[in-house]
């Protein structure tokens, strides 16, 4: 065998080994040589996968005036020709008999004396499909965590606006009433009429931000069965990124089966993401090696229990007490109503929340609510609990936040 | 101002809406005080108990819950009427069960405030005493 038959072997082996579709195209644009990975694409009719003595240019050219990435593409393999650009890359999406894919296409110069470009093409879907995937997640986290703050500022809005209100139409009636005697004289009778309007108007302030708050409330609740262990997943779904870029490690220990209650999927997800951030924003001051959220459901009896627990800063003793009041705080920024709505939310199932931990020891937030068996069916007496884990609240003090 | 009329309380921590509700307790013929936080108005009990208790629920220190929590146990009970900013079912059922006789969410319209105590006032005095009504509120 000569060495420049030997020669061309070895770099045809070398093309075909890569899992990128590769061609290599003269100066003029047509298709000198592909490897397998190419040919199988075209194999499959692939439209952007055009077989040897091909004219890739030309087809680019055709298709550049009704197709973006095709004119994009065109104009990158014309400068590399040209030497004007040493490499040029670009992903795009075709549509495959299999459906769409997306593809990374990176086009480099061919060294020799003659010129061309060497075409390499990596299918990129699933990486693709995780990345939209992701950002679905951190859309709709970001709206969950929007609609719940828009609600609670709704919440101080209407506090911090009925305050002076209030005084407003009080005192416009007590002014009302000290001037308005019969027989008053004109110039009085003038400021009663401006206290009268004084009185009206601060009732249709009143009016608009309850109107406003009711508005921006919660929705009403639509009680289904729903499976507490899916609403948990759903929510660590959703809250996923968070986690990720929070560096929390998250345990997850959920009963077998459904765990069935009476609930509005809406509201007990709303609850869910309240509790998961503020677990997460606790352990900001933990060692990102150490931020560990465990999540466990369990059914007690005719209860099911969902226990949240962070290895974060707890809580001062003494301040437990408060935490369920409207506008506590242990945040800087907080408005202190996040916890103030998660224990609406569980009176509204019929259940009860408790916080426990101590100061710098972590928090346990249990949620205990109706369970749901079907018809002639007990309930379930045992989740799948280790023995330590049968009374998180008792014993260990007191935490959370506002 | 008449030394018989019946004296009503307010404890709120924000004093444009004391003074507010003193003027208009004032104009309606009662004996009014004020009081910025429930200490100071626990304090003042030693002396003299109110026949009407006007409550902000939001305050710092304690809240109006607590105040309503320790009148039980002090067994202390002038007819509780709460104002708030900050309305929920939740609280208003919290507010209820501690014994407020009213509950209402600021703004608070003063004539529908003057009416409640005068009503809740002669219902006590009936109640307690068989005694005499107060007289009917001006505003």
């Amino acid at each position: 065998m000569s060495d420049g038959r030997a020669a061309s072997d070895f770099s045809g082996a070398v093309l075909n080994s890569l899992v990128e579709e590769v061609a290599i195209i003269d100066r003029a644009g047509t298709i000198m040589q592909v490897n397998d990975a190419w040919t199988r694409c075209a194999e499959r009719s692939c439209l952007d996968c055009l077989a040897v003595g091909a004219d890739l240019l030309g087809a680019l050219k055709a298709d550049a005036a009704r197709d973006r990435d095709a004119a994009a593409v065109l104009a990158g393999v014309e400068r590399v020709l040209q030497g004007a650009l040493d490499c040029f890359e670009h992903e795009y999406m075709r549509t495959r008999r299999d459906g769409p894919h997306w593809f990374s296409q990176r086009v480099a110069p061919l060294r020799i004396e003659q010129g061309g470009a060497v075409i390499a093409r990596f299918d990129v879907t699933d990486r693709k499909r995780a990345e939209q995937e992701r950002e679905r997640h951190r859309y709709e986290l970001g709206r969950a965590v929007r609609a719940a703050t828009l609600g609670q500022l709704s919440g101080a809005l209407a506090h911090e606006l009925n305050q002076p209100l209030t005084a407003i139409l009080a005192n416009a009636q007590v002014g009302a009433s000290a001037v308005d005697r019969p027989g008053m004289p004109a110039e009085l009778a003038e400021v009663a009429a401006i206290f009268a309007d004084i009185v009206a108007d601060a009732r249709r302030a009143g009016q608009v931000i309850q109107r406003l708050r009711s508005l921006l409330q919660r929705h009403e609740a639509k009680l289904d069965v729903v499976d507490l262990n899916r609403i948990a997943d759903d929510a660590l779904t959703l809250s996923r990124s968070e986690l990720l870029v929070r560096n929390v490690r998250l345990v997850k220990q959920f009963a077998r089966g459904p765990l069935a209650v009476r609930g509005d999927a809406v509201e007990l997800q709303h609850l869910l993401l309240n509790l998961i951030v503020n677990a997460c924003e606790a352990m900001v001051a933990t060692a990102p090696a150490e931020r560990t959220l465990r999540i466990a459901t369990s059914a007690r009896g005719s209860r099911a229990r969902l226990v949240i627990e962070d290895n974060g800063t707890g809580v001062e003793s003494g301040a437990h007490d408060k935490l369920f009041e409207p506008f506590y705080t242990t945040k800087e920024h907080g408005l202190g109503l996040g916890l103030s709505i998660c224990r609406s939310i569980v009176a509204l199932h019929g259940g009860e929340i408790a916080i426990a931990g101590r100061s710098g020891a972590g928090t346990v937030v249990t949620v205990e609510l109706p369970a749901v068996g079907r018809p002639g069916e007990r309930p379930r007496s045992s989740g799948t609990f280790t023995s330590d884990d049968n009374g998180p609240v008792a014993g260990r003090g007191d935490a959370a936040r506002g | 101002m008449n030394e018989d009329a019946p004296l009503v309380a307010v404890v709120d921590d924000e004093e444009s809406i004391r003074r507010a509700l003193l003027r208009l307790l004032r104009s309606a013929n009662y004996r009014a005080e004020a009081f910025d936080c429930a200490a100071r108005f626990l304090e003042s009990l030693s002396e003299r108990t109110p026949e009407c208790l006007i409550l902000d629920l939001q305050m710092p220190a304690m809240t109006g819950f607590e105040l309503q929590q320790r009148l039980l146990e002090l067994r202390v009970r002038p007819p509780v009427i709460v104002i708030t900013a900050y309305d929920e079912p939740e609280t208003r059922a919290r507010c209820l069960a501690f014994g407020a006789e009213r509950y209402f969410c600021k703004p608070v319209d003063g004539h529908r405030l003057i009416k409640s105590i005068h009503e809740l006032i002669e219902s006590r005095r009936r109640r307690d005493h068989g005694g005499v009504a107060p007289p009917a509120p001006l505003v």
